[in-house]
């Protein structure tokens, strides 16, 4: 966002505004808590209805990334990066597979955690842990690249330096963990439902004053039609074989891996009845395309008017849109303000809900299992409060020092790689109570060494972790779902 | 044919028809602006979701009572 013009005294108090007023929602939803408990604290006592669980599945799964990285990675790739709306898609359709058999066992129960299932279905304490640690370690790395994020946004509005970077980090991730512990789920989810409205406007003004700027897409597709003559590149072009390859594995790999997000899981728990979950889950059906056009249409004008752009500077790109539209007219630059806000508010809501899960794990899947009997749920809830700063401050520290280092954030990737391990645990366990629990945790085991050795095979047909355009995670879950059901088959025959 | 496969074909069939690997490399038709195969992406993206949706809004019999 470092293309930005400098905002007025009007534009920032805006934004102090719109962060005031979140601990604002915290401060009421900690005024609606019915009682002292873990589920009242991490599922909002199970009562999230339709509007509400809907607007914070969307602001959950779509980070600022979604509209900043895609808007990016159109001006990289060109049209095929359309094809992003099917792995969002695929996302809802794999919820299809687990989640209301999920909601109506988490009913009966009230399972807090996904380890909770984990542990209810297989009763076999290394599988638990197991899956507890691969969503911790994906959730923290996520946590880690949002608050990064947030640093490098509010460094680029106050087009400043480090200084700048280290107080948004501060600032912002203060406001959430404030928030977060106040109201828990509850205020996370409130505030998750104004930052996704915020979000869904923002988003469409900017794209009819994209139109409104630009002119035709016609004119833009011939523009990059030329460059393409010009510089060898497919930009408007069909995709080729390869680059087909890696569109369907990211369709696979991203459906059965995002769907199964320790966050995602508990929001599945905390809808008010199966009915909801399900309306819920319909309305987000529609929401890839909206948002996939408005990211890429974006992308596309950039390409065709903000030429020249190369490596990292890509991924600004969407700052040069909006500098554009600041520019523009008066109208444009109040709507940039608004969706820098809505930017600011898709990262927290994403940090907001992953350091919630993050406590909610530790306090349940490894605190609890130190005692012989567990204390408490307001000892417990207590401990997730106390877990929720300490953590946050540890990853503030990590975002500090590694400002300048992205190679951490890059392994972002590799979370789709981990997380799909567990899709059989979830995703076939949950039909199947034949699949048993050792071959399933040996499977997980063999899935996690091969994803995480393939990206740094040096061989021909690997290339950026993938194997002839296909995600590492899913080379690993051929042999995870083999030994998981093969390994159950022999048990069974044994018995 | 059980209704969850024939779902899961028709989930193969729109991605199948949605990533434009069987488009010729050199085609220039474009529609509504933009390139043809775009749109019918598009167009197979908006079916999955309805499908999608249709399968999770339709009376189902082992939902809660």
């Amino acid at each position: 966002m470092n293309n930005l013009l400098p905002l007025g005294y009007g534009a920032w108090a805006f934004i102090s505004v719109y962060l005031l007023s979140l601990l604002v929602i915290g401060w009421f939803a900690k005024k609606s808590r019915k009682e002292n408990t873990l589920s009242d604290f991490y599922l909002a006592g199970k009562g999230l209805g339709l509007s509400v669980l809907f607007l914070t599945l969307f602001a959950t799964q779509y980070s600022g990334n979604t509209f900043f990285g895609f808007t990016g990675a159109t001006y990289r790739v060109g049209y095929s990066w359309i094809l992003s709306m099917h792995f969002m898609t695929s996302i809802v359709v794999c919820y299809l597979l687990f989640a209301p058999k999920l909601y109506r066992i988490s009913k009966t129960q009230n399972f807090i955690t996904p380890a909770d299932y984990i542990q209810h279905r297989f009763n076999y304490k290394a599988l638990s842990i197991i899956i507890s640690i691969i969503g911790t370690v994906a959730l923290s790395n996520y946590l880690l690249a949002q608050l990064m994020a947030m640093g490098r946004a509010m460094q680029g509005i106050s087009a400043g330096g480090d200084i700048y970077y280290i107080g948004g980090v501060i600032a912002l991730a203060t406001i959430i963990v404030i928030y977060g512990t106040m109201g828990g789920l509850r205020a996370v989810a409130w505030t998750d439902a104004i930052q996704g409205v915020v979000l869904l406007f923002g988003f469409s003004v900017l794209l009819i004053m994209l139109f409104e700027k630009f002119g035709a897409l016609s004119k833009a597709t011939e523009i990059i039609a030329n460059m393409d003559q010009i510089n060898g590149t497919r930009k408007a072009s069909v995709p080729d074989a390869q680059t087909c390859r890696t569109w369907l594995s990211y369709i696979i790999a991203l459906g059965f891996s995002l769907s199964l997000y320790p966050q995602a899981i508990q929001r599945i728990y905390a809808a008010k009845s199966e009915k909801t979950l399900k309306k819920g889950l319909a309305v987000m059906a529609f929401m890839p395309m909206p948002t996939m056009i408005i990211a890429v249409i974006a992308g596309i004008f950039a390409l065709a008017y903000i030429p020249g752009l190369e490596g990292a500077a890509t991924d600004q790109v969407f700052g040069q849109v909006l500098r554009v539209i600041q520019e523009y007219s008066i109208l444009g630059y109040g709507i940039s303000i608004l969706i820098l806000s809505a930017i600011l508010a898709a990262m927290m809501s994403t940090a907001d809900s992953a350091l919630l899960t993050i406590s909610s794990m530790f306090t349940k899947d490894i605190y609890t299992k130190f005692f012989n009997s567990p204390p408490s749920e307001k000892t417990l809830t207590l401990v997730g409060k106390f877990c929720s700063w300490g953590f946050l401050a540890l990853l503030i520290i990590l975002a500090i020092m590694l400002r300048d280092n992205t190679s951490l954030v890059k392994l972002i990737d590799r979370k789709i790689d981990l997380l799909i391990q567990v899709a059989p645990a979830f995703m076939i366990g949950i039909h199947f109570t034949w699949l048993k629990a050792k071959p399933v945790f040996w499977g997980i085991v063999c899935g996690l060494i091969i994803a995480l050795v393939i990206p740094y095979l040096e061989l021909d047909f690997i290339s950026k972790g993938k194997v002839f355009g296909f995600h590492a995670g899913l080379v690993g879950l051929i042999p995870n779902l083999a030994i998981a059901l093969i390994g159950s088959f022999i048990y069974r025959e044994k018995k | 044919m059980n209704k969850n496969i024939f779902y899961f074909f028709l989930y193969i069939i729109l991605v199948a028809v949605g990533i434009p690997w069987y488009w010729p490399k050199d085609s220039q038709s474009l529609l509504l602006g933009v390139p043809t195969w775009v749109i019918i992406a598009i167009f197979c993206s908006l079916l999955a979701s309805i499908l999608t949706a249709y399968i999770l809004i339709k009376p189902n019999t082992d939902e809660e009572k």
